[in-house]
């Protein structure tokens, strides 16, 4: 009896830590969201139970729509920006590219610093006085283009995603060139002895066998997307008012802005929703391709 | 004969402009971080007037008065500490429940469910754990980010430091084992050492997540002197919006530590931040 235990102290004691402050910090967080999005809440009064009445409200409520759809247009332009230029930069580093490590390093720089930085910088990029972005139109003698980025309110949304486009672009250069390296090369070599041509060899033989990169890259691009905060808190603050908010900044707004914890809980599960609905259905879709 | 060399030639032609696409997508990456770095060495004026050359006379004071009067130094430290506790803590315990959970009692059970958090975007933390932190009584304390900062990268470190320790021969445990150690023996002088590149990527990566985090810190942090580089550099625009030399010379503390670091340990950052593409 009492080998046996102390056959388990082993166990219970390393495992401990990791169960502990993952259970209180991450799962039970998860499931009071959950419960508070229930509530009617300030997070100071008492909670009151209200059922679904903040998501009944959500769906009614005109900003709402109009971060989620500045959420979806994000997702749309990162996954038609991101994922073909990581993969032609990558199969361009692929084919015997003298120097791949160097633009290798270079391309995945910006992966790794702070979303927040990324943001400030870019508001320099677009200051109507030192901005970059005006200067360079001036040079190349488009200067009657020139204007505040930032407060234009056609090209508000799209000067907020463009730091996060191109700040991870670097990140799927990386998978995709890990993925074309496990390419059997007899594969490619045997099809350039058909005579495919390089374009046709890499639409026939190279893209099926990356298949279930590029998924997970969709789906890393589609996710990072729906989580979005940094950059657009940074420049913006989300405005004017919702304007260039995605849901992540709109849940902050909600919650700790304007003290209604009960609805920002809801935004927070929507936010998971979607992501889980579409992680899920993804990969169902890549265990077919598998399967099959 | 003719036909052959038409084609080298123009393949040569293809060479070069794959190296022309392959340079321009290398400069629209590196050139916006050296404009920032040449332009936190001049002043406004000299930004305005010369945008795009080197300074004329180069600006020390702009690092001074961002580290001083900005309190980008304090916010520095904070974030040095803070992500150095949470990653040499994380590690420790990861690689303790690694060793449980692939070589002595393995469960599915709580694999599945420490993985979970792989899934759990931050946003779902934020306000219970406002709450959470106001009953253990450390609103506003550094020590909340440490905790939440080793919760959130549980779950993928653990990933990463089970797929490493799963690599390592069983014959080694058996062998100490025989040689008298105990489990606890076998992990601190066997795996461990062993388990160390499995640890150095699971550190370098969770040390990123801490740097770069903002979100968690704007919630749970409000003064001042506690915050962390992210939440500084956020405060440092809306208290110097015109002063871009100021501004840029933040920028460039801030990412300095992650640069060298990238450039250190560049294996195992790229390793760890595509570890999960890469193993499916």
């Amino acid at each position: 009896m009492k080998n046996k235990l102390s056959k388990l102290q082993i166990p219970v004691l390393f495992l401990a830590p990791v169960f502990l402050v993952y259970t209180v910090f991450v799962f039970i967080p998860m499931l009071l969201s959950l419960y508070y999005s229930t509530t009617d809440w300030n997070g100071v009064t008492e909670k009151v139970f209200i059922g679904l009445q903040n998501y009944r409200e959500l769906v009614s409520n005109k900003d709402f729509w109009l971060v989620f759809m500045n959420t979806m247009k994000l997702v749309v332009v990162t996954l038609m920006i991101q994922i073909p230029m990581g993969l032609i930069l990558a199969y361009l580093l692929y084919c015997r590219t003298k120097g791949m490590k160097i633009f290798r390093t270079i391309y995945f720089l910006p992966v790794v610093i702070a979303p927040v930085a990324i943001g400030l910088m870019f508001t320099l990029f677009y200051n109507s006085e030192i901005g970059i972005f005006n200067h360079i139109l001036k040079i190349i003698g488009l200067g009657s283009l020139q204007k505040n980025w930032l407060s234009d309110v056609n090209t508000l949304l799209y000067a907020v995603m463009a730091p996060q486009v191109w700040q991870y672009i670097g990140l799927y250069v990386t998978i995709f060139l890990g993925a074309l390296q496990s390419i059997p090369e007899e594969l490619i070599e045997s099809a350039q002895i058909d005579g495919a041509g390089r374009i046709n060899a890499f639409f026939h033989v190279i893209l099926p066998q990356i298949t279930e990169f590029t998924f997970i890259c969709i789906l890393l691009s589609v996710t990072g997307s729906l989580k979005s905060f940094d950059h657009s808190w940074i420049m913006t603050g989300g405005g004017p008012g919702v304007r260039s908010a995605y849901l992540g900044v709109f849940m902050y707004k909600t919650a700790f802005v304007n003290s209604d914890f009960g609805m920002g809980s809801a935004i927070t599960i929507s936010i998971i929703a979607v992501s889980l609905i579409i992680t899920v259905v993804f990969n169902k879709l890549t265990k077919m391709r598998s399967d099959y | 004969m003719g036909k052959f060399r038409n084609k080298s030639s123009k393949s040569k032609v293809a060479a070069i402009i794959k190296y022309l696409f392959l340079t321009a997508g290398a400069v629209v990456s590196l050139y916006p971080f050296i404009w920032v770095l040449l332009s936190s060495l001049k002043d406004n004026n000299e930004i305005y007037s010369n945008s795009f050359g080197l300074p004329k006379i180069i600006r020390w004071s702009n690092y001074t008065q961002a580290w001083n009067g900005a309190r980008v130094g304090t916010s520095f430290f904070n974030s040095l500490i803070v992500s150095l506790s949470s990653v040499i803590l994380l590690v420790v315990i990861t690689a303790m429940g690694s060793y449980i959970l692939t070589r002595v009692h393995k469960s599915t059970f709580l694999s599945v469910y420490l993985s979970l958090g792989i899934m759990i975007p931050i946003h779902a933390m934020l306000i219970p754990s406002v709450i959470i932190f106001k009953h253990l009584h450390l609103q506003d304390n550094l020590v909340s980010l440490v905790l939440v900062y080793i919760a959130t990268n549980i779950s993928f470190s653990l990933y990463i430091m089970k797929g490493f320790m799963d690599r390592i021969p069983r014959e080694l445990d058996e062998a100490a084992t025989i040689d008298g150690c105990g489990q606890a023996g076998i992990f601190f002088r066997v795996i461990f050492p062993i388990a160390k590149p499995g640890m150095a990527t699971v550190a370098t990566l969770a040390f990123l997540n801490c740097w770069n985090d903002l979100l968690l810190g704007l919630v749970l942090i409000s003064d001042p002197m506690k915050r962390t580089l992210s939440m500084g550099i956020s405060a440092l625009k809306g208290s110097y919006v015109t002063r871009y030399g100021l501004l840029c010379s933040g920028f460039v503390i801030s990412i300095v530590p992650v640069v060298i670091m990238y450039l250190m340990f560049q294996k195992q950052v790229v390793q760890g931040m595509t570890a999960g593409a890469v193993k499916g």
